[in-house]
């Protein structure tokens, strides 16, 4: 395959902060997520020789901020580069502190489904588990937005 | 939909602050520390080895000098105690999965965990298991869990380790699926022809019709494909539906209540038969072949179904292709056999 990991990299890297946003715990920083994914992805793997780098850096994400969220203060201590801000929830207005509430697979199943219009299918490849699973993460997710998703919990119940 | 769109919206709303160039400097020069913390560990861990191999040849040499049979004990895995496990008990397999213990049992290899804090799993159990050789293990309230790379046989009751347990490896690239639009494209592509019908709630009128029918098939969305010249967010994208009877009485109705394009396509089998096969994979003909860790999912675009067994042999994929017709019944098997 031609080009670089350099040009490579360039290409996807809006799109993965975007999703570093939408999976990080709070008080990490989207650009420090994608930082760790990228290594540890470049640790054994370059990123030509990847079919899918975007998918894989992705997977890659959810896993690292799901360990982060389990056992935060042993894995912020681990993962030393990841700053650990001063950031809480009461940083928020309540509707994204809930959003913020939720565990990163929920929110990048929201995520790659509301926003980047992608079957529940591919979601449930990238977070990892199955489709039947990854719509009952985004249904249970909705339930615990109900204050402010009011209509599209009201629209899915009716169908 | 605009509610949660647009408080994900908000949340991803952020602009790099950092040059993809200066991030993937920063990030090579980390993995290189990755790689040396890794290189050490191996150091370390080969050193404990020698070790524990020279006490052992210090033990075995010193009871042979006593006069007596020397033999270094080993756990036997316990027997299977339902069916007939379809696995070859010396045959090493491989995996990647979380290993979770808690007060309630013993080190089991698990591929399904409830994300709870500490996190909960009923697995396979594994023999042989010891905490102590492993690295990024976390614990909470007596619960200890991490992901691991595995090497080891399976009896079909438990694992037994014949190498270390090292970290997970990433998971491979996932290949995803095409959602391709099955129908050749119309001249002067896919366009919405009604837009009094083209809505949320003419959709959810159209995907309930659809699904209701007694041959219907699959439904699936493609956003790959351009509507008006464009690919957008939902609705803005092309419905495949797929029926096993009459594609020209199905396609009539569902004209009658979505306003966008969509594409109806002919499948061999209809969802209420795959989902009677599932049934059967979940229950007797799963037992009947020894698969274990059973479960079954339907490919809605592929009209065929996916079959996750602990381990997959040729013999259970050719008896599955016999009952069901070949191509029907994808088996997998959660454990990778080492050659």
């Amino acid at each position: 395959m031609g080009g670089t990991d350099e040009d490579l990299f360039a290409d996807i890297y809006p799109g993965l902060v975007r999703f570093a946003a939408a999976v990080r715990p709070v008080g990490i920083e989207p650009e420090d997520l994608v930082q760790e994914a990228l290594a540890r992805t470049l640790q054994v793997h370059r990123l030509h020789d990847l079919d899918e780098p975007a998918t894989y850096l992705r997977t890659a994400m959810i896993r690292i901020a799901s360990n982060l969220q389990r056992g935060r203060r042993r894995a912020v201590a681990r993962i030393g580069r990841l700053e650990h801000r001063n950031e809480t929830l009461d940083s928020y207005p309540s509707e994204l502190a809930d959003l913020l509430r939720l565990e990163p697979r929920a929110r990048a199943v929201l995520f790659l489904t509301v926003i980047e219009g992608e079957q529940y299918r591919t979601a449930a490849a990238i977070v990892g588990c199955s489709e039947s699973a990854a719509r009952t993460i985004a249904s249970r997710a909705l339930h615990h937005l109900r204050a402010h998703v009011s209509a599209e919990l009201d629209a899915r119940e009716a169908t | 939909m605009n509610e949660l769109r647009d408080l994900l919206t908000r949340l991803v709303d952020v602009e790099p602050r950092v040059t993809a160039s200066d991030m993937l400097e920063a990030a090579e020069q980390r993995a290189r520390q990755l790689r040396v913390r890794r290189t050490r560990r191996r150091f370390v861990a080969a050193g404990t080895v020698a070790a524990v191999i020279a006490a052992i040849v210090i033990v075995v040499a010193s009871a042979a000098d006593r006069g007596h049979e020397a033999r270094i004990a080993v756990e036997p895995a316990p027997s299977p105690t339902t069916g007939t496990p379809a696995v070859a008990p010396t045959q090493q397999y491989s995996v990647d999965a979380t290993v979770l213990q808690d007060p309630t049992h013993g080190p089991e290899l698990c591929f399904a965990v409830a994300t709870s804090l500490p996190p909960q799993c009923k697995g396979t159990p594994i023999a042989g298991w010891d905490w102590r050789k492993v690295d990024r293990e976390e614990s909470v309230n007596g619960t200890t869990w991490g992901e691991f790379h595995i090497v080891g046989t399976y009896d079909g009751t438990a694992i037994t380790i014949t190498q270390p347990a090292t970290a997970a490896h990433t998971p491979p690239p996932v290949k995803l699926p095409s959602y391709k639009t099955p129908c050749p494209t119309p001249s002067g592509g896919w366009t919405v022809v009604d837009r009094s019908k083209y809505s949320i709630d003419a959709y959810n009128a159209f995907a309930n019709a659809a699904r209701s029918q007694p041959d219907a098939a699959g439904l699936w969305l493609d956003s790959a494909t351009p509507v008006d010249g464009k690919t957008d967010l939902f609705p803005a994208q092309v419905i495949n539906v797929a029926f096993t009877g009459d594609l020209d009485a199905r396609r009539a109705e569902l004209r009658a209540l979505w306003g966008g394009p969509f594409c109806v396509v002919h499948h061999d089998r209809s969802m209420h038969e795959l989902e009677l096969i599932v049934q059967t994979l979940n229950g007797e003909v799963g037992r009947d072949l020894g698969l274990q860790n059973r479960s079954a999912s339907i490919d809605e675009v592929n009209d065929d179904i996916r079959f996750d067994a602990m381990v997959a042999t040729p013999a259970a994929q050719t008896a599955l292709d016999r009952r069901y017709g070949a191509g029907v019944v994808h088996l997998h098997g959660l454990l990778t056999p080492v050659p």
